[in-house]
């Protein structure tokens, strides 16, 4: 588990992170969203102990990771902007990380590699982005450290090379019970990878929660009735956003969906539709509901 | 600290292993280059005996350089944000880091000193006419090896603060100079002022007239300070020093400790360094601005002298000049110039405050007075006198050091009024812990001789004449033309000890090479100083002089040239057919003796030869006779 406590970093007059509190579960993956400049990438060197905190501390099992050589034998690191030596290969690459961690498994790599039809070999300043991706991807997972933070890794990764890279994780997941943390800003990316989602701004954790039961629990709903209504018919649902054009009446509602259909269905409705919501769609009734504008928060 | 823990073995091979290349150019460049320039200044016409500084030409110049690209090669990943992020992600910490690298670039550079010096040793030992004392490469070792990691903890200490590669060195040369700079700058304007003061006390004196040196307040202190060795060497290089004793003056020990100091502040710092800072200078632009004033310091001592004497449009050019030198540094440290406003604030702030310092260092703003030193014999700890006018010191390398009394009234009755004074040389006097040196000191007649035959009566000279030659490296005869055997170095001791009042005219020097306290001495007697030592060095010059002759046949002599010392000729032979008959005279001539001794010089295939030979009468005026034969053939007479 990593428990992130009263987190704060400054650059300069600029407040970047503001006692940020967060827990992640193990043997899950996390995503923290949030706009360009919302303190992500600080957040993940600072777990990573690249950077040093102002306050606060970041424990993971308990143990504080600050300076802490035994405990980031257990942690890898994929940044957004991947460095490489000049003229290396992979093969050299991973010399590098089997001289730092010890439990670094070559034999993996190279069967991860050929997976990926990677050519360890071959200097990795030849390979296109998305390769030097699944190059940097591949050697983190080699590493077998149970905690791996990507920033931004799987942005801009086609969705086959995404769809394969996801499986070898996952797979990775389940036999090494990893915990994964990844970055985005897109967050129709997240979706499809995240079990849970956090959302940052302004130096803290907005909102977070699973992604499966934020998806479950709200939902959009159409209804007409005979008689005339109006949000205080519903009264016993948890609306989160009531618009009526004419009769027909569009809600954003949380909760279970049998429980709200069975009261709903007591109303003896002439019109009465579920329609799915986007984890956007969510969040932006979510913040609404915070008070917040949403579009000033994300980038589409 | 347990250093075990704290080095990463694995780490630092594979940190090394990514700079392989230009490591291996840096670590080979050195001795190699080292090694080329020995052997080109060697000569096999000439005997060399080398010291510490004749070895360390490109070491010295190499101490700027290597340990400062060894620290950033080493330290590089904190100059670039990918790297750091590589680097910073890994499970190994700072500390580790540091110091991993530090011990690291410590036994690189040990085995890189190591290797010069090994080298310079085997090529010592493989050319016959070279003498390199043994405990010079000892020296060599020590010294480079412990300055080299001195420059590079510097430049580590240095990166534990800055942000990227040009703030890092000017963060080390500031570390390495600023306070000596400052130092040097205070203390030679006031030894300046304080040595020229007493020419400016006699009104009627001329700066050659040595009417200022009558009193016994003539004696002035001269600065004795000396610096670690990176900036010693530039010191002495700049006076045009010879650094011979540059071992002694490098401050060893200070640079050691500084050493050891700035590797646990280094060590501290690193830790804290926040590397979101990179590629920029410092995270403050107020510490920006502090450290590019003190970069100006050296500039405003150029402007102020300069400013002394330049008219307003000459202030203002310097000055114009100054600022544009704030936006240059800004361009190369933090790539752009921000603060606008902030930084012409700091620009004048820099002015008002580093003018007038130094002013105030160039001494300009101080009433300096002259101290009045009264030299008491009862005060006096010692008088060590250079004698160069003191015959029996001749024999113990010019200089003794007296504790008596009696001696010091004699010496400080310095008197230079009577022509038919006596010259003795210089004194320096260690009175209450400090030293003062003297011009030229003369006595009369009566108190020179006094003084001649105290010291050679003195325990201190008779020790002295016991351990002369001692340690010895090599003696040399003539110009370093060949050498003495050790068996004839007891002949010349004898000689030195009963000298003879009445020498021979025609004499060669004999250069005696010890080293001692970690310096290269070279003391010179004549080898007239008895007949039988004359004859001893011309015979050894004479045994090399047919070596060389047996080596070469008559069509390979360019020419030869005979000098006449004592008439003050030259006569030379470049037709063939007169260079063989001179050539065959001279062969027939070198195992003469008790003869007048001749310098020969002859060239082949362009490298001259020099030689000493007996002649008998006969035989010098054949060969002259030659040589007008050899003149009017070559006129076509």
């Amino acid at each position: 588990m990593i428990e992130i406590k009263n987190i704060s970093k400054h650059y300069g007059n600029l407040k970047v992170l503001e006692h940020l509190n967060c827990t992640i579960q193990d043997g899950l993956i996390y995503g923290l969203v949030g706009a360009n400049g919302s303190g992500k990438s600080t957040l993940l060197r600072i777990i990573n102990g690249i950077y040093l905190p102002d306050e606060g501390e970041i424990k993971m099992d308990g143990e504080n990771v600050l300076e802490n050589e035994t405990m980031k034998q257990n942690i890898v690191f994929v940044p957004d902007d991947l460095f490489f030596y000049p003229g290396y290969t992979i093969h050299d690459m991973a010399k590098f990380y089997a001289a730092v961690y010890q439990k670094f498994d070559m034999t993996y790599l190279e069967k991860l590699a050929s997976i990926l039809k990677l050519d360890t070999k071959k200097k990795i300043s030849t390979f296109s982005k998305g390769m030097k991706r699944q190059c940097a991807l591949i050697l983190a997972i080699a590493t077998n450290a149970r905690y791996m933070f990507f920033d931004e890794t799987f942005d801009g990764v086609d969705p086959v090379v995404r769809t394969v890279l996801k499986k070898i994780l996952a797979k990775h997941m389940e036999e090494k019970k990893s915990t994964i943390v990844l970055t985005s800003h897109n967050l129709r990316e997240l979706e499809d990878i995240a079990d849970n989602l956090g959302l940052l701004y302004q130096g803290g954790i907005l909102f977070e929660g699973e992604i499966d039961e934020i998806k479950t629990n709200m939902f959009k709903v159409q209804i007409s009735l005979k008689e005339d209504f109006d949000e205080k018919t519903f009264k016993e649902i948890e609306i989160m956003n009531f618009k009526k054009v004419g009769s027909i009446a569009t809600m954003i509602v949380k909760g279970e969906e049998k429980e709200i259909d069975k009261k709903l269905s007591k109303l003896k409705p002439i019109i009465l539709d579920y329609l799915p919501l986007s984890l956007e769609e969510i969040f932006i009734y979510q913040m609404e509901v915070l008070g917040y504008e949403f579009n000033e928060i994300i980038s589409l | 600290m347990n250093l075990t823990k704290l080095f990463h073995f694995n780490y630092l091979k594979q940190n090394l292993k990514k700079s392989r290349v230009i490591l291996s150019f840096l670590l080979l460049m050195l001795p190699i280059l080292n090694l080329i320039i020995f052997l080109m200044t060697t000569s096999y016409d000439k005997v060399m005996v080398f010291g510490l500084l004749d070895i360390s030409g490109l070491a010295l110049i190499g101490l700027y350089i290597v340990p400062v690209i060894l620290s950033i090669i080493l330290f590089h990943y904190v100059f670039k944000k990918k790297s750091i992020d590589f680097i910073g992600s890994m499970p190994i910490n700072r500390k580790t880091i540091f110091i991993t690298n530090t011990i690291g670039g410590c036994l690189i550079i040990g085995a890189l000193i190591a290797v010069t010096t090994l080298l310079i040793f085997i090529a010592s030992m493989a050319l016959p006419n070279v003498y390199i004392a043994k405990e010079i490469f000892l020296d060599y070792f020590v010294l480079f090896t412990l300055s080299y990691i001195f420059i590079f903890v510097i430049t580590n200490l240095a990166l534990s603060f800055s942000g990227n590669i040009s703030t890092t060195i000017v963060v080390s040369l500031l570390i390495l100079f600023l306070v000596p700079f400052t130092d040097r700058l205070f203390t030679v304007s006031r030894e300046t002022f304080n040595h020229q003061n007493f020419y400016y006390e006699c009104k009627e004196c001329q700066t050659t007239n040595l009417k200022a040196y009558k009193t016994s307040k003539s004696l002035y202190e001269p600065n004795k300070t000396h610096y670690t060795l990176p900036v010693e060497f530039l010191i002495q290089m700049g006076r045009n020093q010879n650094a011979s004793s540059l071992y002694l003056d490098a401050e060893l020990g200070r640079m050691a400790l500084l050493t050891i100091l700035y590797v646990l502040v280094g060590y501290l710092a690193f830790s804290k360094k926040e590397l979101e800072v990179c590629e920029t200078s410092f995270k403050n632009i107020y510490v920006h601005m502090l450290i590019r004033a003190l970069t100006v310091l050296p500039i405003m001592v150029i402007i102020y002298q300069a400013t002394k004497y330049a008219n307003f449009i000459g202030v203002l050019f310097a000055f114009t000049l100054l600022l544009i030198y704030h936006f240059i540094y800004d361009l190369m440290t933090r790539k752009q110039v921000t603060h606008i406003r902030l930084n012409l604030a700091a620009f004048f702030l820099t002015i008002l405050i580093l003018y007038p310092l130094v002013g105030f260092l160039s001494g300009d703003y101080t009433t300096y007075k002259v101290k009045e030193v009264t030299f008491s014999a009862k005060d006096i700890t010692s008088i060590t006198i250079y004698g160069d006018g003191v015959p029996t010191l001749e024999k113990v390398g010019g200089n003794i050091k007296i504790k008596d009394e009696e001696i010091y009234n004699l010496l400080l009755s310095n008197d230079q009024e009577s022509k038919d004074n006596i010259y003795i040389g210089y004194l320096e006097v260690n009175m209450k812990g400090r030293v003062y040196r003297s011009g030229s000191i003369y006595l009369n007649q009566e108190n020179a001789e006094k003084l001649e035959n105290y010291i050679s009566s003195s325990k201190v000279y008779q020790e002295s004449l016991k351990n002369q030659l001692t340690n010895i490296n090599v003696i040399t005869i003539g110009e370093d033309i060949t050498t003495l055997e050790e068996k004839d170095y007891q002949a010349l001791k004898e000689a030195l000890e009963n000298p003879e009042s009445e020498r021979a005219e025609v004499f060669l020097p004999i250069h005696v090479y010890t080293y001692k306290n970690h310096t290269l001495i070279k003391e010179t007697y004549y080898s007239n100083i008895t007949k039988k030592m004359n004859q001893l060095v011309v015979n050894r010059f004479n045994e090399k002089a047919a070596e060389k002759l047996k080596e070469q046949s008559a069509s390979s002599i360019a020419y030869i040239m005979i000098e006449d010392e004592v008439e003050g000729q030259y006569y030379y032979y470049n037709v063939p057919q007169k260079i063989n008959e001179v050539y065959q005279l001279l062969k027939a001539q070198t195992t003469s003796s008790e003869n007048k001794l001749y310098r020969f010089e002859f060239t082949v295939y362009d490298k001259r030869y020099y030689y000493y030979a007996n002649l008998t009468e006969e035989a010098f005026k054949k060969i002259k006779s030659l040589a007008y034969e050899a003149e009017t053939e070559a006129e076509g007479f």
